[in-house]
């Protein structure tokens, strides 16, 4: 994750803090939110790759599991 | 209220750089006992701080001190405690969870003092680290150290707690996640800080996503300003942490979980 994405995330959040009344304050908030989010589940995924690059098959297994038991979280709580 | 919770939120994030701990220890109090908030919408204001936190140390140097492999194996069991903990939460009363979040932040303070001297880092160049072991940089000494993992079921233990107290009271783990590994696993304290962080940010979103599907999110405002807050407090705390012993950062650790369970424990 760059120090972009994180100025990204900050600029979304104060504009959503500063301009309370506007109709866009909430979705900026949530956005800021839901980036926050898929952050740390990129960052498994990205682990995922490199180990798939390794071609090292017992820790792609074990990523492979983090993932799938998000992925099996997610869908509990979203759906 | 939104403007505590930032200061909050930076203290947090102050504390998250140095410690490697999600900040969820201090604003769970914070928002619950000092701001009156219900213990639910505490819980998931911090949940969404502990997220800041992870995001800020993938974004910074101390990304390069994260064990991914480790991190990645005790995450299979943090999650696995965080789905475990959102499918019984609903059971249990929040007075036998903060008595028991209480009595185990009391017992790894007393397991940090009691460990403050020793230093789980070997310097020799052909030292074996094992699979999960790791080495790095050591701005303490200024030379490139190794360590290897010991105990692993213990850190699997440690993890699925962590994630089971994720669920229940709004916190990342790293508070318990970080003393074990460097007390019981041999992990020096700042690459377990470091790959708590990683951590932390992952146990979360299960739990973040619980949060928000029962409602405690509302309208993100809170959760907004403690995030705010982490992002800015984290950048402080980056400044602080390498002109700060490994020693004085395991001291402020034990005291700020001693403050922790005085709190749950007898203070309610």
């Amino acid at each position: 994750m760059s120090r972009l994405s994180l100025a990204a995330i900050a600029a979304l959040l104060v504009a959503g803090l500063a301009a309370p009344n506007a109709d866009w304050s909430v979705q900026a908030l949530a956005a800021a939110c839901a980036v926050l989010v898929a952050v740390p589940v990129v960052n498994v995924l990205a682990v995922f790759a490199e180990e798939v690059r390794a071609r090292d098959w017992p820790f792609v297994a074990v990523a492979g599991a983090v993932l799938v038991l998000l992925a099996y979280s997610m869908s509990s709580k979203l759906w | 209220m939104e403007l505590t919770t930032l200061v909050a939120g930076a203290v947090a994030g102050c504390l998250g750089a140095m410690l490697g701990v999600g900040g969820g220890v201090l604003l769970v109090p914070l928002l619950h006992v000092g701001m009156g908030l219900q213990f639910s919408e505490a819980r998931a204001v911090s949940l969404v701080g502990v997220l800041a936190t992870s995001c800020s140390v993938s974004a910074s140097a101390s990304r390069r001190l994260i064990n991914p492999r480790l991190a990645t194996v005790l995450l299979v069991f943090s999650v696995s405690g965080v789905i475990f903990g959102e499918s019984v939460r609903g059971y249990l009363s929040d007075a036998t969870l903060e008595r028991v979040f209480g009595a185990t932040a009391a017992l790894i303070a007393i397991v940090m003092l009691g460990r403050l001297d020793r230093r789980n880092v070997v310097t020799e160049p052909g030292f074996s680290t094992g699979v999960l072991g790791g080495r790095f940089r050591d701005d303490d000494t200024g030379s490139e150290v190794a360590y290897r993992l010991r105990r692993l079921p213990v850190a699997a233990g440690v993890s699925v707690s962590a994630g089971i107290l994720a669920s229940f009271v709004g916190v990342g783990g790293g508070m318990f996640v970080v003393p074990a590994l460097n007390s019981w696993c041999g992990v020096p304290l700042r690459a377990a800080a470091a790959t708590s962080a990683f951590m932390i940010g992952v146990t979360a979103v299960p739990a973040v996503l619980g949060q928000w599907s029962d409602g405690h999110l509302g309208s993100f405002r809170l959760a907004a300003a403690a995030a705010l807050g982490v992002l800015g407090g984290f950048r402080a705390g980056q400044w602080l942490s390498p002109r700060a012993r490994v020693q004085w950062l395991k001291l402020l650790m034990a005291m700020l979980l001693l403050g922790v369970a005085v709190e749950y424990l007898l203070l309610r």
